[in-house]
């Protein structure tokens, strides 16, 4: 194994010395205390090397800055890393050996294997606070080279920074974008013979909480954006100077890597010959790839941004998101079908926005888009149907790499319109409180998407048991239950019908009758004093029911809650009514949430609303033996 | 893991080598009480072809067009043939070798199959070259026949850290309906410890079966679980074990299962593992290059010599010099002259603020203990056997307890199976008492264990008299006092005081190391975001030799609702038990609680003026069959405006059978729907 480490003298020369807890803006949320510098030299267009020094003062068993880790992969080797713990008057403790740092694979969770790997050191010492000294080097070369390191000057909000302070040098002669987030900072910038170096620093940045629907923490934290102009990563040379030059250099990593083998080519051919639309064509060849393919991650160097060739990917029967789009764009071409590879941070808090005139490449993702016919392709789900990006891609900045270069697009947005579930349940209650229960719901959008999945994974044993945890339900038993799943929207069904042996709660001569134990809001947003951050929900709803009780024989009502509730907002409705027809008493909620962001001073509101909601759904009628 | 240590190869004992002429093959057959039971048993149904040969690549035609397994028409993948050839014999190297060749094939009969078992992953130990897989092959053969042969170019190696190799591979062209059929070597130094055979898996198996060879002078004790319940047969010499379609066959020394169930989860188990039919191996005997026979570990008493011969292990509190450091820096700090009671405490106080545990497990050390103390952090065995040092030192008879934690497995009891320990624990004895140390978390008082350790049994390796020994952690009880304030429109304000001990005083000690106790108690005082804490206060939370309360006031909304003149509430706002945990019908698998349990309520609450109590809920007392718990829920008006409702709970059992469980599951019912019921108050005219 290769030894990455060597150890240097530490040589850290600090503004301020030692003892430094007197941190005035220090407060309640803050686990420990951080001076840093960092400093990255640009060689040439191809590699850059990294130095970071930083002193960590450790205050509390809640940190996680005792725990130092370090990404690397070939082309990103660590150079020298040197730690040493001291305590706060600055007399060392123990320097750290390198056999305590621990080497493993970097396991992303999804990958059957990739090259990267991580250096992990995780210090400990008995008393608090103490001082943890890290030094280390490391080079970045390949698509790290690219898509630079960006500088946090606050990487985490448990951390009180008294000082971090960033420096870039770079040869004069080449070009690089900068720019600062949620950080009032300006670089100084220096010429000194054919190098130019940039320095930016901030001082006194406090520790913080993050609400609940807070937005991404790229909103919260101060973060500087660095990407160079010329980039040469293995044996390509590419700009990134704008969209449409990384674009370019994108196309260039795909090029010659999309040509089927001539027998897949006629079997494509003779799938698609019969069909008059381009679209039936579409969809037939999206089925075709859903069901011979099977996505596996291999990402090794260049792989991380290269597809693997299309012949690659027939032989084998699977690939990853860039080589099952690359090979659902080969199919497409010899239809005739133009499409573009899209790149995409799939998934939540994307750490960082997208920009028109800012490039970075901060992207996890492959989808494919069809121009003409505005479609979009997750190629890598072999049950979604075509032409639909769920909650994974859905409402947000991407970059389509076309012939003309990159371009900047927004996937579309599934919003309160689309994603809706309407449910219809009877329920026919006893004397002891049991019930039978018909149900009849349907799902769309990303309401619908746990139950593909669940189709796809789980028995109908384990689809039953979850029914009962999506609901408040009691324990059900199953008569029959059916989930329909529609194969080319995103809909689904499910329809069952159960006894509860205890729907309502029998206490002597009372019955304790729930009026929605099929969609009851059970939550509320906690309260939070002094909101500082927006309100960020995390998509738009709707959700209809109508529920109707059959009262048993032998009671009657004691006592109901008000039959007309209406909350109106901008940003949320909700409507609860109630209708007695003799024997049969029926509940109608509506409840829609518009999923937009509002401003912190508006928390409390929504948080009123809310806990409305949570009030009146959780309301019981009650009726008593006669 | 650490016991995969060249230090107690065979080839390292003396003349064991080229004796190759016996082949004594002893097998003791021990069965342990472990339960087996079958949740469905379609006996009827049409029997599935079971080929005579599993040869790499002959996969009859039923095997190719089969949809699914009408034994389990759930099943998302059917192991058609799981096959193991287990050799010990020597390489070119002299020295003895075990050899195990895996053959799995395996059909995937659902879309999820697809990953689960496309994507393969295998570890092995590669620290001082222990362990390595060799020989990988794996194809894909299509429904209609068509082979895929995996590329070897697509198997990738990778160290995950320094000491385990990961290898994996995705199986290539794999759709509903494939074959996927790969197989490997296994090639391991530790000949003594192998790992257990699991012919069971969380998916049905068709054909499991393992052969053993061992062409040396060893013998080696196999020790079967999981055979419990099925009915016992002998046929010819050959053992037969039938439970519905299952059956398990011991023929010499080849082990066969036919159409295993699949093994599923349920909560308050231990580890799936010990619900299925399994085989264990270790060597027991060698024959010495003198034709003379030496035990192997076959007693507690040899088993606890090696181990305390060991660096690693026993020798670590050989002589003083190997720990001289620690017992001078515990000079001063403890008191040699008081009791021992005090003394534990003193010891536990100063190893467990001096050293934090790293998060390794195992059984022995990776470092001198004086390193380990001088880097203020060490492995479980390290801290352990430290505190050990220091409580011989100061006079207190003190012991390791090898144990295999409950996620690891029962601890076999018939015989010392050294490979099933992963953890460690201290016994230490004074005054005629008997009590149970663990040093790796500052939050064990004397007496807790981590709780993953609490798995009823342990191998106590004292030197005299080293063997089993067995313990249950006692019961502590946790008492809620609730005084609420209720107004007409059902808001609630009110105080509580809590006080908690023994396990779950540890659990909330920890839990309020990573959340604020303001967010933990609005969680399981109402529904989230209802609730209003205005107060709220930790008493002894560093304190951990006296019970954790927890004192607050607080006000909250959507508990009690009024309809017109009626105002209806449950007062029991808080008790771990509100909600039943076991409301699956039946179970197939034991309960196995880690500990004894009880709680006291005490809840108290004010009739708002104007308001009438018109109904309360009657007052009950429940037991469970053999004293193993009781519920007492008891209501007393006070006076006409006070209302006290007095809780308790307690279960002693913690054990119960699949035939006990219908018991516990209507108890724990009973207690949450207490919980529940409704006061009714109403407004006076």
């Amino acid at each position: 194994m290769k030894k990455y480490l060597l150890i240097l003298p530490l040589l850290f020369i600090w503004a301020i010395g030692f003892s430094q807890l007197d941190v005035p803006f220090l407060n309640e949320h803050a686990a420990e205390i951080i001076e840093e510098e960092g400093s990255l030299l640009i060689r040439n267009t191809a590699e850059a090397e990294m130095t970071i020094k930083r002193r960590i003062t450790i205050l509390n068993d809640q940190s996680r800055a005792n725990v130092l880790t370090v990404y690397h992969d070939p082309e990103n080797k660590i150079l020298d890393f040197d730690v040493g713990i001291y305590d706060l008057a600055g007399e060392s403790i123990r320097r750290v050996k390198n056999s305590e740092i621990r080497d493993y694979a970097a396991v992303d969770g999804f990958s059957v294997y990739n090259d990267s790997r991580v250096q992990v050191l995780e210090l400990n010492y008995s008393q608090y606070p103490y001082v943890i000294e890290v030094e280390y080097r490391q080079r970045i070369r390949g698509i790290n080279f690219a898509g630079l390191p960006n500088w946090y000057f606050q990487g985490a909000p448990t951390s009180a920074v008294v000082r971090s302070h960033f420096t870039l040098r770079l040869p004069s002669e080449m070009n690089i974008q900068y720019r600062p987030y949620n950080a009032e900072v300006t670089p100084v910038i220096e010429r000194s013979g054919n190098w130019t170096n940039y320095s930016w620093e901030m001082t006194n940045i406090p520790a913080f909480e993050r609400e609940s629907y807070a937005p991404a923490y790229h909103r919260l934290l101060p973060i500087l954006r660095l990407t160079p102009h010329d980039i040469e990563v293995e044996q390509y040379t590419g700009s990134m100077a704008t969209w449409v030059d990384y674009g370019h250099f994108k196309a260039l990593l795909y090029e010659g890597r999309d040509i089927l083998p001539p027998n897949v080519q006629q079997s494509i051919r003779s799938l698609t010959e019969d069909l008059e639309s381009d679209s039936a064509k579409i969809n037939t060849l999206y089925r075709y790839l859903q069901d011979n393919f099977r996505y596996v991650s291999v990402q090794l160097g260049i792989g991380g941004w290269q597809p693997f060739d299309a012949t690659f990917v027939s032989e084998q029967g699977y690939g990853d998101c860039k080589a099952l789009s690359n090979y659902m764009k080969a199919m497409l071409d010899v239809v005739g079908i133009e499409s573009y590879p899209v790149s995409v941070y799939a998934g939540r808090d994307a750490p960082y926005a997208i920009e028109d005139d800012f490039v970075d490449p901060a992207f996890n993702h492959v989808i494919l888009y069809v121009p003409e016919h505005d479609y979009w392709l997750e190629c890598t789900s072999s049950n979604a149907p075509p032409n639909y990006l769920g909650a994974f891609c859905n409402d947000r900045r991407v970059l389509l790499v076309t012939p003309e270069g990159g371009r900047i697009t927004n996937t579309p947005k599934l919003g309160a319109e689309e994603n809706v579930e309407h449910e219809m349940a009877l329920i026919s209650l006893a004397v002891d409180g049991s019930a039978t229960i018909t149900y009849d719901g349907q799902f769309s959008g990303i309401d619908h998407e746990r139950w593909r999945s669940m189709n796809t994974h789980l028995s109908s044993q384990e689809i039953e048991d979850e029914i009962h945890d999506f609901s408040s339900l009691p324990t059900l038993d199953f008569g029959d239950s059916s989930l329909e799943i529609s194969p080319d929207q995103p809909e689904a069904r499910l329809r069952f019908s159960a006894t509860a042996g205890r729907y309502a709660a029998r206490v002597g001569k009372r019955l304790f009758v729930p009026l929605n134990a099929i969609c009851p809001r059970e939550t509320a947003p906690n309260a939070v004093q002094n909101r500082q951050s927006p309100v960020c929900p995390s998509y738009g709803y709707t959700e209809r029911a109508i529920i109707r009780i059959e009262l048993p024989p032998g009671f009657q009502m004691e006592s109901l809650p008000d039959s007309i509730i209406s909350l109106h907002t901008d940003f949320a409705t909700y409507e609860l009514r109630l209708h007695e027809t003799g024997t049969n008493l029926e509940v109608e909620r509506l409840l829609i949430v518009q999923g937009e962001e509002l401003p912190a001073d508006r928390y409390d509101e929504f948080r009123q609303f809310f806990m409305e909601v949570v009030r009146h759904d959780g309301a019981k009628m009650v009726l008593v033996a006669e | 893991m650490d016991l995969f240590d060249e230090k107690i190869n065979l080839s390292r004992l003396p003349f064991v080598k080229r004796l190759k002429f016996s082949n004594m093959q002893l097998r003791t057959l021990l069965t342990l009480a472990i339960y087996f039971i079958f949740s469905h048993s379609p006996f009827a149904q049409t029997e599935v072809f079971i080929p005579a040969s599993t040869n790499w690549g002959e996969i009859p035609r039923e095997h190719l067009t089969m949809t699914s397994y009408p034994y389990d028409s759930t099943a998302n993948a059917l192991v058609l043939a799981d096959i193991g050839e287990i050799e010990v014999h020597w390489d070119y190297t002299d020295d003895p070798y075990l050899f195990r060749k895996v053959h799995q094939r395996i059909k995937l009969l659902k879309e999820s199959a697809l990953d689960q078992f496309g994507d393969v992953e295998l570890y092995y130990y590669h620290h001082n070259n222990i362990e390595s897989i060799q020989e990988i092959r794996a194809q894909t053969v299509s429904p209609q026949g068509r082979v895929t042969v995996l590329d070897n170019d697509e198997v990738f190696f990778d160290r995950v850290d320094d000491n385990y190799t990961r290898v994996s591979f995705s199986l290539p062209n794999v759709e509903v309906g494939s074959i996927i059929e790969y197989t490997y070597v296994r090639k391991s130094k530790e000949v003594i410890f192998m790992s257990p055979w699991y012919f069971q898996t969380n998916v049905p198996v068709l054909l499991s079966e393992v052969q053993v060879s061992i062409l040396t002078s060893l013998t080696y004790t196999y020790l079967f679980t999981g055979l419990e319940f099925m009915d016992a047969n002998e046929v010819e010499g050959v053992e037969i074990y039938r439970n519905g379609p299952t059956e398990f066959r011991i023929d010499g020394s080849t082990f066969t299962l036919k159409h295993g169930q699949a093994l599923r989860d349920e909560p308050f188990i231990t580890t799936l593992e010990d619900y299925g039919v399994n085989v264990r191996l270790q060597c027991s005997e060698y024959q010495t290059y003198h034709g003379v026979t030496e035990t192997v570990l076959s007693t507690w008493q040899e088993a606890a010599s090696q181990l305390l011969e060991r660096d690693d292990l026993g020798r670590c509190l050989a002589k003083r010099s190997k720990y001289n450091e620690i017992v001078d820096a515990s000079e001063g700090v403890i008191d040699p002259d008081t009791a021992p009671e005090e003394i534990i405490e003193q010891i536990r106080r100063f190893i467990t603020t001096e050293v934090r545990w790293s998060g390794r497990e195992g059984i022995t050390t990776n470092v001198p203990l004086e390193t380990a103390y001088e880097r203020h952090e060490g492995n479980l065995s390290e801290i352990q056997l430290m505190g050990i040092a220091l409580l011989r030192h100061y006079g207190i008879k003190a012991n390791p307890v090898l144990v295999s934690t409950r996620d690891n497995g029962a601890m076999i009891e018939q015989f010392p199976f050294i490979r099933q320990y992963n953890y460690m624990i201290i016994a230490v004895e004074y005054d005629d008492q008997f009590q149970l140390l663990d040093f790796s978390d500052p939050l064990f008082k004397p007496g807790l264990v981590r709780i993953r350790a609490l798995n009823h049994a342990g191998f106590f390796l004292d030197e005299e008299s080293p063997g089993v020994i067995k313990f249950e952690a006692p019961i502590f009880q946790d008492q809620h006092a609730f005084a609420l304030d209720i107004d007409e429109e059902g808001s609630i304000s009110g105080r509580m005081r809590c006080q908690m001990t023994g396990y779950s005083a540890l659990n909330e000690r920890e839990a309020s190391k990573t959340e604020s106790i303001e967010n933990i108690w609005i969680n399981r005082l109402g529904q989230a975001g209802m609730v209003s804490i205005h107060q709220i206060e930790s008493v002894n939370e560093e304190n951990i030799s006296e019970p954790y309360k927890v004192n607050a006031s607080f006000s909250m909304s959507g508990t009690a609702f009024s309809n017109g003149d009626f105002l209806y509430f449950s007062p029991i706002i808080y008790s771990n038990f509100i909600e039943n945990p076991f409301q699956q019908e039946s179970r197939n698998l034991p309960v196995d609680f880690p500990y004894p349990f009880a709680e006291k309520l005490i809840y108290q609450f004010n009739v708002p003026e104007g308001f009438a109590i018109e109904s309360i809920p009657e007052s009950i007392t429940l037991d469970l069959p053999n004293e193993g718990g009781v519920f007492e829920y008891a209501i007393r008006q006070a006076n006409e405006d006070l209302v006290v409702v007095n809780s308790i709970l307690r279960l002693q059992q913690t054990f119960f059978s699949p035939a006990e469980y219908p018991a516990l599951r209507d108890f724990f019912a009973a207690v949450s729907q207490k919980f529940e019921e409704q006061f009714v108050l109403k407004r006076l005219n």
